[in-house]
């Protein structure tokens, strides 16, 4: 009996080490930073009109988003997986330490009046906000991403091409991590801990 | 009196529902209101000995349906008009999120969890296909 209980005591520890060595599970989900980078001054809005500026970025965790509310396919598909992750995470961590997902709207003139609705339709907790475009921009760039409007077709439909990441900023308002699809919830959640638990070392430093 | 009747056989089998296509687990998840766009998921098998082609969707209670696949290159998400989707014979496809799905825009009118939507497939052959995909949550 006591030699099981060993057994079972070792097993978790192999797995728990194997988890934290992975170095497939890191490149495969995320990708760190070798320098964090802070993240310049922006203002965006959700519908109400409240403001989501760089300021918002301190003393919590962010994980920010771009989209665009007509995407049928890639886009709720990412947001569903994100508020599975998030829910992952917050078996994890402390509550303070919960991300807050940010989906950004590049698509404001079609996306201004619904964002915040598109957005917490997948978790209440999710901010939903656009911008004007040079705002929207300062984000773009300052997180390696991409997104460009397609040719409207016969209809004035359009499309847009824009990044799959997402990416992760620390309580420090300093862009950290960048997640890339599928967001596997239990990979992500390790990730965003382990995130976690190295911005605290390095802040006892 | 030949050509009358090729005429009606012709008639006929372009109404003909394609016997040897399946469809299972149709879905297509729920979206925020006032969505503009829905997208359907299923799996789409070939029973006959022939590859099948569908060249053509439409659905009932939307103003256009495509079928598009959505791909992620670079690391940038885009989607692109699928003019043809083989089915090859004996096989099964699957239509999953991220990836080739049917594209379903301008609904008449918002959705809950349980409605359902007939979707039609248009085969090269003329036959067509009724499948009906239920609305649900994503996950
Ligand atoms: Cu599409």
């Amino acid at each position: 009996m006591m030699i099981k209980t060993k057994n079972m005591a070792a097993t978790i520890i192999a797995i728990a080490l194997y988890f934290l060595s992975s170095p497939a599970m890191a490149q495969v989900q995320g990708i760190e930073l070798d320098k964090p980078e802070l993240i310049p001054t922006f203002i965006l809005s959700d519908k109400a009109g409240n403001t989501f500026t760089d300021q918002d970025l301190k003393d919590q965790w962010t994980i920010l988003m771009f989209g665009f509310n007509s995407c049928p396919d890639v886009c709720p598909f990412t947001l569903g997986n994100l508020e599975a992750a998030i829910a992952e995470t917050a078996v994890r961590v402390r509550p303070d330490s919960v991300p807050q997902v940010v989906y950004i709207s590049v698509d404001p003139a079609r996306d201004r009046d619904v964002v915040s609705d598109y957005a917490k339709y997948f978790h209440p907790d999710f901010l939903g906000v656009t911008g004007e475009q040079a705002q929207i921009d300062v984000l773009i760039n300052a997180t390696d991403s991409f997104y460009r409007f397609m040719p409207a077709k016969a209809d004035g439909s359009y499309e847009v091409q824009h990044s799959a990441a997402v990416s992760v900023v620390g309580p420090d308002g300093m862009l950290r991590a960048k997640l890339q699809p599928p967001f596997d919830p239990g990979k992500t959640a390790e990730f965003l801990a382990r995130q976690q638990i190295k911005f605290r070392r390095s802040a006892l430093r | 009196m030949k050509r009358v009747i090729a005429v009606c056989l012709t008639v006929y089998s372009s109404l003909t529902f394609a016997a040897d296509m399946s469809f299972s687990n149709a879905y297509i998840p729920l979206m925020p209101p006032a969505s503009m766009a829905y997208a359907a998921y299923m799996s789409i098998s070939n029973a006959s000995e022939q590859p099948r082609k569908v060249v053509g969707v439409s659905a009932e209670g939307f103003a256009m349906a495509d079928i598009h696949k959505s791909m992620i290159k670079d690391g940038v998400v885009s989607m692109e008009l699928v003019h043809e989707l083989n089915v090859p014979a004996g096989e099964t496809i699957t239509l999953v999120p991220g990836g080739i799905h049917v594209m379903l825009m301008k609904p008449d009118a918002a959705f809950m969890k349980g409605d359902t939507v007939t979707i039609q497939f248009m085969f090269a052959d003329g036959e067509v296909a009724k499948v009906e995909a239920t609305l649900g949550r994503l996950n």
